[in-house]
């Protein structure tokens, strides 16, 4: 993974074909998890490039034709989440589709979608094709929400508990030299906060640049306090990106999630890279989702940051 | 546990002196140790053969043999492959010393490819599934971008798989990479690869021999399931002072060695460093500019010959690979080994060594951007001492025993978190493993000969230590802390050795053998290829060792006088506690990394074909391998048997050396394997915005299938000059036919229509060019 993911990289910087809203040119994403950024960084894109770099002189990629196999049964796919800063909780219910189908996977409707918390049982509702929502309740930090789902006479169900949030006290940026291309100069969004006394937290931040979530799954960064637990993250970078043309809008929410959801998004990440010998056997990302979905169900503390402007000329660009 | 180790011990101590006073009735002795005659370095191999009855004995790896005969005359004829054979007339009264130097025959030197050590070894010698390469063999061998590799050409040999394009890494007979026992003048090494893995840590110039073998392991040695590759350095010239270098396109190298005191010590230095790195820092090229990456190693050896019966050997080697990317990361990893050795002849039938040995692998990663700044070390240290005894009990029985004591010390991981001023430390452990093994070869008549042993280990964990307990979901329920020097298990037992050798007439012979090895420490590493941040951990409460049993059969025949050698084996082999780790692991630095480990069975099994050409202008070999190898680990591929990751059933390999005239030498070398196993999905869906694959197998696709030219010519510059200086050019052409084969494949969405998803096929090298530029004087 590492040699096709550093090749990838070189070429995509060479060409500047990653284009981020507004027309901000973000990097190739990077799977660090902040905080433990030695878990991520060991499998990470910067590691082997210069060898790579000089491989490349040689090496190709070719298009290839490959007979695969269409997947011998279909899975539910459950993108399921509650929250405390709303009172939308939803449910997206989609199935699985051959590799080489290119498509977006269909709508899973008609499903019967409820969550329990506290003894009371709600019902969702299917608004649009397979996206089911309910408006009654709202999320609670220490509560456990009971997902379950009945579908095509199938039953699946999920647990999760919603984990202290993380509140940011502020947000800032810094200029960061990657040092190549000398001609693309870059800052780091950082996070201030105190975090949790009590170990064993995890924590998944996103940004917005000028009112745009990159919601993408490998724009997220993650946070565990498993081993430096407590402290205040004093400009914690969450997100290394090109610089602005002039001025741009910073936004940054945190939300709390459970162990079982950090390792989900990190191997999520791991396995939309490239199959490769240093890589890990590939394996299905499975979820807390049961009877073998696709997906996760999880309940989170949601806390979003004040916008920030960054403007190019303070950091001397 | 410590007192039966004691028992053991003395017991081992105590049959010195009843082998001693065994020696003392016989018949008289004929010992001594055959060398070089141009730089005296000991001959590892080399036969005595005493016509009048028929018998004969071979040298040991220090270059020692003993015979022992009626009193009478002999005609002796000491031979040994690329050397004129040597006849010499004793009179045997009492015990002989008979040391003896062979001159190099200057024809064989250019022509022999694969030094079968004496012209008959492969139908005569008791053991099998075994290949000896001398350094000049594997000089000849076109090269991948020049730089001669050990570990590159025995990927070329039957049963020896590579484990991906380029890498030095490597599979025996189905197993995985940390199978391999890879000693070097005795001690491991524990990550044998270069640029990681692009290169092997062995210096060609500073190597004298080399010997895999694949299955029936001497007695003596152990510790890894499928194979020992035994390394030897040279001794250094003890005649004259010699320098010995090279300049490549990636690396240059120099070597020099010479007597210390003349016939009675001497020294080797050899060391070697890449420069690709400059080059790359020329460039105007930001991404390529200041950054770092290259490696260096430094061979060191010293002998002194104190006296006829005691010889000291010094060794050592040192070794780094320094990668820096920018200002943002760096990283360096790296062996080191020191062995010192003690020969000694106790009388003319008994020749013993002990050796301390040292050996360290660490590497350390640091990442210098944000306000996380933090260094990671982790490692493995070995301590040890060992003795081997070998007993020429007399022309028809050799018997070996000795013991050894290892300390193993294994660093996980420590981290620096530069900013905090804290370290974060995944806790050390250490254990300690006892060895105690005894083996004869014994000719039973002259067409049978039978080598039978037994090795006993014992393997003990040590505190401090703090040791997960885990239930049988593999959570983990608590934890133990033990005390420094705590013993807190012990994983034991015997890993019986035979192999029996039956002359069907003079150039051939039917040869069959079983052995049974355990392994008792592993790599904890989740890819295939593996990586210099791998790390090895050994049993535990939690970790059963691995045991493989292993049976093979073969028929081996010279033709034309020795000139040509064939064989075929066939083997089976069963391995039981295997390890896998769970779908997604988390392998590092987690202390309940236990808890990712998953167990099962593997099986492999195959055929080995090969012919190879020893002598004449033209020689190498032709080989052919089909195997199979597989594996059924619980909660993996659905609990099913899934191909093992370096199954590759047909595996062709073709290497030629051929010697154009006074000045010229080509090579040749084309293999042919089946594609590699790979996981392919069958489903997708999509989450946080990514395409996301679906499996339904483990490893239930093959990449296309693998095939290669590589092309060598050698030219001497001064060939027939009266000159001190011998110089020669090496071009290498590697992948001339400039075959894309496949190193992976992976998945890219189309850059208009993100729903796109299209295969692509990355292929590493094209054709690669290289010279070398050779000299020596």
């Amino acid at each position: 993974m590492l040699i096709t993911a550093i090749y990838l990289l070189i070429r995509r910087l060479r060409n500047r074909k990653n284009n981020a809203p507004n027309g901000i040119h973000c990097l190739e994403p990077v799977p660090v998890i902040q905080g433990s950024r030695f878990k991520g960084i060991i499998k990470n894109r910067f590691f082997p490039v210069i060898l790579l770099l000089a491989i490349t002189a040689t090496s190709c990629v070719d298009d290839i034709e490959l007979n695969l196999d269409p997947e011998e049964y279909e899975r539910l796919i459950v993108h399921a989440m509650v929250t405390d800063t709303g009172y939308v909780q939803f449910v997206d219910l989609r199935k699985t589709i051959p590799y080489d189908q290119n498509a977006s996977n269909p709508a899973a409707t008609d499903a019967i979608v409820t969550i329990e918390v506290d003894g009371f049982t709600y019902q969702l509702t299917e608004v649009s094709p397979g996206y089911y929502e309910n408006r009654e309740f709202i999320g609670e930090t220490g509560k456990t929400y009971i997902l379950n789902i009945l579908y095509e006479e199938q039953i699946y169900t999920a647990t999760s508990t919603m984990a202290e949030g993380f509140e940011i006290d502020s947000i800032g940026a810094k200029k960061f030299s990657l040092g190549w291309p000398a001609d693309m100069p870059h800052y780091e969004i950082l996070l201030y906060g105190q975090e949790s006394a009590d170990p064993d937290q995890f924590y998944l931040f996103k940004h917005s640049l000028n009112g745009v979530w990159a919601d993408t799954l490998y724009y997220w960064g993650l946070y565990t306090d498993t081993y430096l637990n407590g402290r205040y993250l004093d400009g914690e970078s969450i997100r290394i990106i090109e610089s602005p043309k002039d001025s741009i809008e910073i936004e940054v929410l945190s939300m709390s999630i459970s162990e079982e959801y950090f390792w989900f998004v990190n191997n999520a990440i791991m396995n939309y890279m490239p199959n490769m010998f240093f890589s890990p056997p590939k394996a299905n990302v499975m979820g807390n989702i049961s009877n073998g979905a696709f997906g996760f169900f999880v309940a989170t503390s949601i806390n979003v940051s004040e916008k920030m402007v960054v403007h190019k000329k303070d950091f001397g660009w | 546990m410590k007192s039966r180790f004691a028992l053991g011990l003395m017991m081992l101590v105590f049959m010195l002196p009843c082998v001693e006073a065994y020696s003392e009735q016989r018949n008289p002795v004929l010992s001594g140790v055959i060398k070089d005659a141009t730089d005296g370095e000991t001959l590892i191999g080399a036969t005595v053969y005493v016509k009048e009855v028929a018998r004969g004995s071979v040298t040991n790896v220090y270059g020692f043999y003993s015979l022992s005969l009626p009193k009478g005359s002999y005609n002796l004829t000491i031979s040994y492959l690329g050397y004129e054979s040597l006849e010499v007339n004793i009179n045997l009264e009492d015990n002989l010393t008979g040391d003896y130097e062979l001159v190099p025959s200057s024809i064989a030197m250019e022509e022999i490819v694969v030094s079968g050590r004496r012209r008959d070894e492969n139908v005569t010698e008791t053991s099998m599934s075994s290949i000896q390469l001398s350094s000049e063999a594997i000089k000849k061998v076109p090269a991948f971008m020049g730089e001669v590799d050990l570990l590159k050409t025995i990927q070329m040999l039957p049963g020896v798989q590579n484990v991906a394009e380029g890498f030095s890494g490597f599979s025996v007979r189905g197993g995985a990479t940390d199978h391999n026992l890879i000693l070097l003048d005795e001690a491991v090494v524990y990550n044998a690869s270069h640029l990681l893995g692009f290169f092997s840590v062995f210096n060609s110039d500073a190597i004298k021999d080399m010997s895999i073998h694949k299955g029936d392991i001497p007695a003596q040695h152990g510790g890894r399931l499928a194979s020992l590759l035994d390394i030897r350095m040279r001794d250094g010239n003890m005649k004259n002072f010699a320098v010995t270098g090279g300049v490549g396109s990636i690396a240059s190298r120099l070597t020099l060695e010479g007597p210390i005191v003349n016939e009675k010590a001497s020294f080797m230095l050899s060391g070697r460093r890449t420069y690709a790195d400059m080059f790359l820092g020329l460039s105007g090229d930001s991404l390529l500019n200041n950054n770092t990456l290259y490696f260096y190693d430094l061979n060191m050896k010293g002998n002194y010959i104190i006296n006829k019966n005691h010889r000291i050997y010094l060794s050592g080697y040192y070794g780094r690979d320094v990668f820096g990317f920018q200002d943002i990361m760096d990283m360096n990893w790296g062996n080191a080994t020191q062995t010192v050795r003690w020969n000694y002849i106790i009388n003319d039938r008994i020749f013993s060594n002990t050796s301390l040995i040292y050996s360290d692998y660490q590497y350390r990663l640091g990442f210098n951007q944000g306000i996380d700044n933090y260094k990671w070390d982790s490692g493995i240290t070995d301590y040890g001492i060992k003795s081997d005894f070998t007993f020429y009990m007399d022309p028809d029985n050799t018997i070996r025993f000795g013991g050894q004591v290892f300390r193993h010390k294994f660093q996980p991981g420590e981290i620096r978190i530069t900013a905090s001023q804290s370290n974060i430390q995944i806790p050390q452990n250490s254990s300690i493993e006892y060895v105690l093994y005894g083996s004869n070869e014994q000719t039973l008549s002259e067409r049978l000969s039978l080598q039978y042993g037994l090795r006993f280990v014992a393997y003990q964990n040590m505190g401090e230590a703090k040791v997960y307990d885990f239930d049988e979901n593999y959570e983990s329920t608590g934890y133990t802390n033990y005390g420094k020097g705590e013993v807190y298990n012990t994983s034991a037992g015997l890993e019986p050795r035979l192999s029996a050798a039956f002359r069907l007439n003079q150039v051939s012979s039917l040869k069959s053998s079983y052995s049974r090895t355990r392994q008792y420490m592993q790599l904890a590493s989740n890819s295939s290829a593996g990586m210099p941040t791998d790390v090895w951990f050994p049993v535990s409460p939690n970790v059963k060792p691995q045991i493989s049993d292993q049976a093979a059969i073969g028929y081996f025949r010279n033709l034309n006088d020795n000139m040509f050698e064939t064989s075929a084996e066939v083997y089976y082999k069963y391995m039981q506690n295997q390890i896998d780790f769970r779908d997604n692991a988390n392998i590092y630095f987690n202390e309940k990394m236990e808890g990712e480990i998953r167990t099962g069975m593997a099986e492999a099994y195959g055929l080995e074909v090969m012919v190879r050409k020893v002598e004449g202008r033209l020689t190498g070999w032709v080989s052919y391998t089909f195997s199979n190898a597989r594996r059924k680990i619980s909660e993996i591929n659905n609990n099913d048997w899934y191909s093992a990751n370096y199954d590759k059933p047909h595996n062709f390999s073709l290497v030629l050396n051929h010697d154009l005239g006074r000045r010229w030498d080509v090579g040749l070398n084309w293999v042919y394997t089946s594609g590699a196993p790979v996981t392919l999905p069958t489903g997708r869906w999509e989450y946080g915005g990514v395409i996301m694959p679906g499996y339904s197998e483990r490893n239930g696709y093959r990449l296309p299938a693998y095939h290669r030219l590589d092309l060598s010519a050698t030219v001497q510059l001064n060939r027939g000059r009266n000159t001190r200086i011998n110089h020669e050019l090496n071009i290498s052409v590697y992948n001339a036919y400039s075959r894309k084969n496949p190193f992976t494949i992976y998945f890219e969405a189309d850059e208009d229509n993100s729903q796109n998803m299209g295969a692509k096929q990355l292929s590493l090298f094209g054709i690669v060019p290289s010279v070398t530029w050779n000299f020596r004087f």
